[in-house]
């Protein structure tokens, strides 16, 4: 009776009300579809309305940070041109905290980066701003640390997205921010926007970019990763007296 | 992450979705069925019932399947136990022997090593009963299962009703893998109940399904090609029209696999015997004229090995790519993390907060909603208290054991691929 083989196969007149019981439920197919397409509906309504007010939030950040960079620049040119360098103390005071307050919001708006959202007009023009705010602030930097020989080394980081030794070269730059403080001043440039934004092209012939990362510090320029110790270095030299660097190089002797 | 990904993430949360709604509405809809489901005691028949078991090199549990079989609560001449030793190397057949010795109702099989379902055709070839059920010897039925399996069988009163399947819980888990794999047989005890009611179910689990004699004898028996003959005869059984019903609260316990090896080597087994099943039956998938079958559960069985094998790649891509990214960063800093850690802050702003991805969020949310709320009627479907084995286990089970069953289902595809052979 039992076969080795199975029959896969039984022809139709040997249960001639086969498939009798086989029941299609088509209403649960179209209700499922039904409210999976509600469901989806919803959560990309819900997706551009938190977008809208996400970008809304932006703006405020980014009108704040307009009238704080006036302040400081209005102040940089009234010093300027009453040529009172007595006024250094105030003019760095205001500096630092005016470029903490940027690096804390900012940090904020560089998350737009890391989202992987289809760009759209709006996040360019954020990042245009990003880049503008920090090249002014960079300019600023410079020449307060030229004037009133303020003890900061400003940084400049050109990155792009797709650059794989970048995250490493982040990671020692924050690194650093975190044992220097505010000391340590890092201004990142996204290349990417070398089409959208001509400053950053500017910037790429002036200091001839050709990698990245690259970063530039007190002029000089620094192609690929700048590993550890190196980077103390670089940072070390252009600082004057710093408790960190000494501390460190007894340690490390 | 490129748009080509982007897509299939799209694709695969929705249909994720539908699905899991498609079955939250079925569960609806036999709400009555399902509130109060306690089969009878006393089927209106007691016909007579086979029952086989297959041993293969089962010393250690041996026993304990033959003394369920033997003690289950059913009129002593209207049952007969064939037991079937496969060629065991070990202590197996002297096991068996000693124990049926006195026992006129069982008898011993013993044949060079064949297979599973060799084993079962020998047996099937000589058994007298009405029903036939097979029982693994690594797993033990409740003594009253089978009264249940039998009146549920009369109360359906259909010609083409073929097999009914039992409702399986691992037996006193005692590590996390078997907890989590207790778990996960809850779950599957809860779906299968919905798709016996869509009349979808697609496995015959080795332990205790009770088969109709006649027609399996119809249908040729077991495949002895297939490694997963449990799953085969299911397919064939729908592909020719024939019925299966599960029979919710007739337990039977499996021992689950408590080290990974052997866990791996049991997925691996009925991963790629599934895929197999599928291809053979494959004219089935989408075919109107197998009702809901065809439409949902083939599409669904293809659609999970699909969606499992994304799952892998989306897991290394969005997780493991990063945590190598970081490691990257750490070397970088030769692991000098103390001064990273020391002004480590949560930058938890509501800015923060806005960016995550909340069109696929929302959808991610709806599913785990629909999958919690399964997992807690699945709990109280099955009879046992949330959180038997406390909140551990859970953690696991829901973080990463689809993560696990994908690479498990991606090692033994590459283990396929390499060596072409199938192996149990």
């Amino acid at each position: 009776m039992v076969n080795q083989e199975p029959q896969a196969d039984h022809s139709p007149d040997k249960n001639p009300e086969r498939s009798s019981f086989r029941k299609i439920s088509k209403d649960k197919y179209i209700l499922a579809g039904v409210i999976t397409f509600l469901i989806f509906a919803l959560g990309i309504t819900l997706g551009f309305i938190i977008e809208d007010h996400r970008y809304n939030l932006v703006e405020e950040i980014n009108m704040q940070q307009d009238v704080k960079y006036m302040s400081i620049q209005l102040q940089y040119l009234w010093l300027d041109s009453f040529q009172n360098l007595n006024n250094c103390p105030v003019l760095s005071t205001t500096l630092n905290e005016a470029i903490k307050e940027l690096s804390d919001s900012l940090s904020e708006v560089i998350a737009y980066e890391e989202e992987k959202n289809i760009a759209d007009e709006r996040k360019e023009i954020v990042m245009r701003r990003y880049v503008i705010d920090n090249l002014r602030y960079w300019l600023l930097a410079i020449e307060s640390k030229r004037q009133c020989q303020m003890d900061i080394v400003p940084i400049l980081y050109f990155y792009s997205k797709d650059c794989s030794s970048c995250p490493t070269q982040g990671t020692i730059l924050s690194y650093y921010k975190k044992i220097f403080g505010e000391k340590v001043l890092v201004f990142p440039i996204n290349l990417d926007l070398r089409s959208q934004e001509p400053m950053v092209d500017i910037m790429i012939s002036q200091f001839n970019i050709t990698k990245d990362p690259t970063i530039i510090v007190d002029n000089k320029k620094y192609e690929g990763v700048v590993k550890k110790d190196r980077m103390k270095e670089i940072i070390c030299s252009s600082l004057q007296d710093t408790p960190e660097c000494q501390d460190e190089n007894m340690g490390k002797d | 992450m490129n748009i080509f990904a982007n897509i299939t993430l799209w694709i695969v949360y929705i249909a994720s979705l539908y699905f899991s709604i498609f079955m939250l509405l079925i569960y609806f809809d036999k709400r009555e069925f399902f509130k109060r489901e306690t089969s009878d005691l006393e089927p209106s028949n007691f016909p007579t019932v086979s029952v086989i078991i297959p041993a293969y090199n089962e010393e250690a549990n041996i026993l304990r399947t033959l003394k369920s079989a033997y003690e289950i609560d059913y009129p002593k001449n209207k049952i007969e136990i064939i037991v079937v030793d496969d060629g065991s190397k070990d202590k197996t057949r002297e096991i068996i022997s000693e124990y049926i010795k006195d026992k006129p109702t069982c008898q011993l099989l013993h044949h060079e090593n064949r297979g599973k379902a060799a084993s079962m055709n020998r047996a099937l070839a000589l058994a007298k009963g009405e029903f036939f059920a097979c029982l693994d010897a690594d797993s033990f039925v409740d003594a009253q299962t089978l009264r249940k399996m039998l009146s549920l069988y009369y109360k359906t009163d259909d010609p083409r009703l073929a097999i009914i399947t039992p409702a399986m819980k691992v037996y006193k888990p005692k590590n996390l893998l078997q907890k989590v794999q207790w778990l996960e047989y809850l779950i599957i005890i809860l779906i299968s109940r919905i798709s016996s009611h869509l009349d979808s179910l697609y496995v015959a689990p080795g332990p205790f399904s009770l088969y109709k004699t006649e027609i399996i004898r119809k249908m040729g028996g077991f495949d002895e090609k297939n490694i997963v003959e449990d799953q085969e005869i299911a397919y064939r059984i729908q592909k020719n029209h024939y019925k299966m019903r599960q029979c919710p609260d007739g337990y039977v316990y499996t021992t689950a696999p408590h080290k990974i090896k052997p866990f791996y080597k049991q997925r691996r087994r009925w991963y790629l015997g599934s895929i197999l099943c599928i291809h053979k039956y494959k004219e089935l998938v989408a075919n109107k004229r197998y009702g809901d079958f065809g439409l949902i559960q083939m599409i669904k069985n293809i659609a999970g090995y699909v969606f499992a094998l994304a799952g892998i790649f989306f897991a290394i891509y969005l997780f493991f790519k990063p945590l190598w990214n970081s490691i990257k960063s750490f070397i970088a800093v030769n692991f000098n993390l103390l001064p990273l850690i020391e002004n480590f802050k949560i930058n938890f702003t509501y800015l923060n907060f806005l960016l995550l991805d909340f069109r696929k969020g929302f959808i991610i949310i709806f599913i785990f909603l629909v999958g919690l709320f399964f997992f807690y009627a699945a709990h109280k479907n099955a009879n046992e208290k949330m959180m038997k084995f406390g909140f551990i286990a859970l953690i696991p089970y829901f973080a990463f054991y689809y993560v696990l069953k994908g690479i498990i289902l991606l090692l033994s595809l590459f283990e396929f691929a390499r060596t072409r052979k199938l192996k149990w």
